[in-house]
């Protein structure tokens, strides 16, 4: 990177923008669902937490598996001829991540004070007033899950390789590079791109924790 | 007095175990109704369901003669507010806390700052306004949650043991300051406390509940002085209750025979609930301990005790026992075989020397003695 190698700044770009677009659709959807899953009574909740849970440790190779499976050429979403592309990368590194933000998000909202809600029904919230304002009191939490989430996808390297394919200047991403690398003896290469995926991971969290912690009471 | 607020045939169930079972309930303009009861009597529940946070109980609520239904709750929680026993502050500023329900009605920021800053002023917090809510001690803090429900200008003020977890000068201060609002502002008051003290300094009537009813509902005197049962009398600190047999009464006055031989005369109206119980029918006398006047063996009686020449109840006694209570000592006496709980100023105990062993002479009020079957 220092020495300015277009294919190395392509893969960094192409990191960047495959976990940020699936970090991004992971709070999208697991922001919502775990306030849901946090503030609602319905049937099937339970279930739907410990499948929650379970996700949040869930395999990224079997993810990988999974994905492969719908997005093949003849499976039930070949028509959309998205193996191998980022978008499959994208997809498949959201599921991993999705858990892991809804999980955390219902733990954000389930350690406030368990009257809160009422205090905050009590002085004359709407139903979204309130759930704006429980998401708020319950943000260093939810940023946590946010980093939880990225830190997921930025890591993740076998659903990536498994739906991406590893292809050069499509779907070559850091941590796909690294293992090809190390498979070819170029440690020395290698090196440098885990330096540079620690870089990128440090200051995407470094960001998130600086925001977290701004306002964090003693 | 007009009815704000009027409940009818709530009830409430936690699983298959009914906690909240309240026939009618009402509030009326301007009056502070206390509820009192032991942990899990219904009242916290009660409130919950008044102040429209409990969605789930049966029954019907009436605001200002309209019905509350699900569509209102929201309309209806606006001319509330609430005050929990945390002050479950939001995590931004004191100002912000105290604007909150300002906010949330939609007032815009001018009118919403200038009115946080005459509740700020009013409780102390001005100094504050700028400050984080979570580096506040528990008392500034419960006064933000204090100003907080004021500044919305509620008709109803609902206060779920507001100062129970707080240090005891904290409480005093605080229930002094809160006394001298709810006399300025007159607004309409629903406090929940389990500490009867704090009903002669606040309430106007008094809601005793147990076991998810309301089984008394009359003034602070009447509950203190007249409590409906045996668990009512000990709720609000009725410390004598002693247990006899209902026997020829004296000049019109209804008397009670102790096991132990004792006798004790009563208010003429002294019994309750209804009707007088039959003579040899089972009752409890029940007085206060600030109502048995000790002295001396032996010393002159004036300077406490009943006037004239009909002076009923009194009796040797011997104390048995000194405990310290703050500036008063509790004494306890034993006369023929009874106890009975006596409170004396701490100095004048210390004066008569008194401890275990001193003969005295005890003296109560009939109008102080209460008669409950049971």
């Amino acid at each position: 990177m220092v020495s300015g190698d277009p294919q190395v700044f392509e893969i960094t770009w192409l990191t960047l923008r495959v976990t940020g677009v699936a970090t991004l659709i992971s709070v999208v959807i697991g922001i919502p669902l775990g306030t849901l899953l946090a503030l609602r009574r319905f049937i099937g909740q339970r279930t739907l937490m410990a499948l929650i849970y379970t996700g949040m440790g869930l395999p990224p190779t079997v993810v990988g598996l999974w994905v492969s499976l719908f997005l093949w050429r003849t499976g039930p979403l070949g028509a959309l001829r998205l193996i191998y592309t980022p978008t499959a990368m994208v997809i498949a590194q959201a599921i991993i991540a999705v858990p892991l933000v809804a999980g955390l998000t219902v733990a954000a909202l389930q350690q406030l004070p368990p009257k809160l809600r009422l205090q905050v029904m009590a002085l004359g919230a709407s139903r979204w007033q309130l759930i704006r304002l429980l998401l708020r009191e319950a943000r260093l939490g939810l940023l946590a899950a946010v980093m939880a989430g990225f830190g997921g996808v930025v890591s993740e390297v076998g659903a990536a390789s498994m739906v991406g394919g590893n292809i050069l200047g499509e779907t070559r991403v850091l941590t796909t590079a690294i293992m090809l690398e190390v498979s070819r003896g170029h440690f020395d290469l290698a090196l440098a791109l885990s330096f540079i995926l620690l870089a990128l991971a440090f200051a995407v969290i470094a960001l998130l924790t600086t925001a977290q912690q701004r306002r964090r009471p003693a | 007095m007009k009815t704000v607020l009027r409940g009818e045939n709530l009830r409430l169930a936690k699983g298959d175990r009914i906690i909240l079972d309240v026939p009618e309930v009402e509030v009326r303009e301007g009056e502070v109704l206390a509820l009192i009861g032991r942990n899990g009597a219904g009242k916290s529940s009660l409130l919950l369901v008044l102040a429209g946070l409990e969605e789930k109980y049966e029954g019907q609520l009436f605001f200002a003669g309209q019905r509350v239904t699900p569509a209102s709750l929201v309309a209806y929680r606006r001319h509330l507010a609430v005050v929990f026993q945390e002050p479950l502050l939001l995590s931004t500023s004191v100002r912000a806390n105290v604007e909150a329900g300002l906010r949330l009605r939609g007032l815009a920021d001018g009118p919403a700052r200038e009115q946080a800053d005459v509740w700020m002023v009013r409780l102390g917090l001005a100094a504050l306004a700028r400050r984080p809510a979570w580096a506040l001690s528990g008392g500034e803090a419960q006064r933000v949650a204090l100003a907080r429900a004021l500044v919305c200008q509620p008709q109803v003020l609902f206060l779920d043991e507001p100062f129970a977890s707080l240090d005891a000068p904290t409480r005093n201060t605080l229930l002094e300051d809160l006394q001298e609002i709810l006399a300025a502002t007159r607004v309409t008051t629903v406090f929940v406390t389990h500490d009867y003290r704090e009903l002669p300094l606040l309430a106007g009537r008094v809601a005793v509940m147990e076991g998810g009813r309301v089984i008394q509902d009359g003034t602070p005197e009447e509950v203190l002085t007249r409590p409906a049962t045996l668990a009512v009398a000990e709720l609000v600190g009725v410390e004598n209750r002693l247990p006899g047999r209902l026997g020829p009464g004296e000049n019109g006055r209804p008397a009670v025979a102790l096991g132990s031989g004792l006798k004790l005369v009563a208010a003429v109206e002294s019994v309750h609930p209804g009707p007088v119980s039959p003579e040899g029918g089972r009752v409890a006398a029940v007085f206060r301990p600030e109502e048995v006047v000790l002295r001396p063996a032996g010393a002159n009686p004036a300077g406490g005790g009943q006037a004239g020449p009909d002076r009923y109840n009194c009796f040797p006694a011997q104390v048995t026992r000194v405990l310290p209570a703050g500036a008063q000592d509790k004494i306890i006496i034993e006369a023929s075989g009874t106890e009975v709980v006596a409170l004396v100023e701490h100095r004048r105990a210390r004066a008569w020397q008194l401890q275990p062993g001193c003969p005295v002479e005890a003296e109560i009020d009939p109008e102080a003695v209460h008669l409950i079957p049971y």
